[in-house]
């Protein structure tokens, strides 16, 4: 497997994945955010599961719940649960450990109601008494403590995307500081990247 | 490695509606694209080369940043004080180290309290005109004037700066 990186005057190869990274470390955790179950395998498969043979330590981060993914009308209650087990099959052909994935539950196609961090109220995703993303991504990133995030893009047409993208960011500032210590302990701030290939967008900039 | 993909994508049996995309994959091969987010946090270096005159640039010498036009702008007066010498506001040729440096010296060797002004810098109204005793244009564009051209690119340089 060759991999490529575009530098100012050049283009890198190297069948090392670490060779990718100029500050790549020993012990490197990788951590995936999808806004949908399938997005992660669908724009960073190959990616995954790469770095799970180069013996990195590698995690998914499944940010909506995917009750709104129904086909037929009878799934409309329990494509939620069906999701769900697709999801941990889907991984682990990819060969990631089942311990390793995390749902945060935002309803799916109701992101933009969960954005920022609020005091949660019966029925809504919550951790340590709180609901929102930036609640939950902060408290997954100080878990975690990703050496890189891979996210998808703020430029997709789909909010839940966009919603996804923005409070990530945020969130690793969050995490980063003391803020919110119910959430865990500070942690360094993550090298960050976007996965364009799950993008629902006409033509992504370069 | 491509056919574990396929396979971890062909697991989602429920979502029909992503076939399109399923096919776009197969059609693309196995290729992955990532681009790293430039993710780092305000800082006023990220923005120093935006700001600092061609004073600044040349000899190095700190300067106080503020973001809002007009407080840059005038901030940007340099002060080179005499205490008790009457007060002389100079504006214009070119820079402290160029032209400038003729005149200033006199001004300063003669115990004056001098402020300056290069060409580049906009004049603004919030200069305090009143507080000297004698103001010296000398080479220095008149706003409104057809050969304003450095006070226009100093107000360009002041959007720049503030977007």
């Amino acid at each position: 497997m060759r991999f490529l990186r575009r530098e100012e005057q050049d283009v890198k190869s190297t069948d090392k994945l670490k060779e990718l990274f100029p500050d790549f470390q020993e012990k490197e955790r990788w951590l995936f955010i999808g806004p949908h179950d399938d997005d992660i395998v669908l724009g960073a498969g190959i990616t995954m599961r790469a770095a799970i043979e180069a013996g990195i330590e590698v995690y998914a981060l499944v940010a909506t719940d995917g009750r709104m993914g129904y086909c037929y009308k009878d799934q409309e209650d329990t494509i939620g649960k069906i999701r769900r087990k697709e999801t941990v099959d889907s991984f682990k052909i990819i060969g990631l450990k089942e311990d390793n994935i995390f749902f945060a539950d935002m309803p799916d196609c109701d992101t933009a109601t969960y954005i920022g961090r609020r005091k949660a109220k019966p029925g809504d995703p919550e951790i340590g008494g709180y609901t929102g993303f930036q609640n939950s991504f902060t408290y997954y990133v100080r878990k975690v403590k990703p050496t890189r995030v891979f996210l998808p893009t703020g430029e997709d047409l789909h909010p839940d995307h966009k919603v996804v993208y923005q409070e990530m960011l945020i969130s690793m500032f969050h995490a980063g500081g003391n803020i919110w210590p119910e959430l865990g302990e500070p942690v360094d701030p993550p090298a960050a990247y976007n996965l364009p290939s799950i993008a629902i967008s006409p033509q992504l900039r370069t | 490695m491509f056919r574990k993909k396929l396979d971890a994508i062909m697991a989602y049996k429920s979502q029909e509606q992503i076939a399109d995309l399923v096919e776009g994959v197969k059609e693309g091969g196995p290729l992955e694209y990532i681009r790293e987010i430039n993710f780092k946090m305000y800082s006023v270096n990220n923005y120093k080369d935006l700001l600092l005159t061609s004073h600044h640039k040349r000899t190095q010498e700190p300067a106080s940043f503020f973001y809002t036009g007009v407080i840059l702008e005038t901030a940007m007066l340099r002060r080179y004080e005499r205490k008790g010498g009457k007060r002389i506001l100079f504006c214009g040729d070119d820079d402290i180290d160029q032209a400038a440096i003729y005149l200033a010296s006199v001004i300063h060797a003669e115990g004056y309290d001098l402020q300056y002004l290069p060409s580049e810098l906009a004049f603004l109204p919030e200069i305090d005109v009143e507080s000297h005793d004698l103001v010296i244009f000398s080479d220095y564009p008149v706003p409104g004037s057809p050969g304003n051209r450095c006070t226009a690119s100093a107000t360009m340089f002041w959007t720049a700066a503030i977007s």
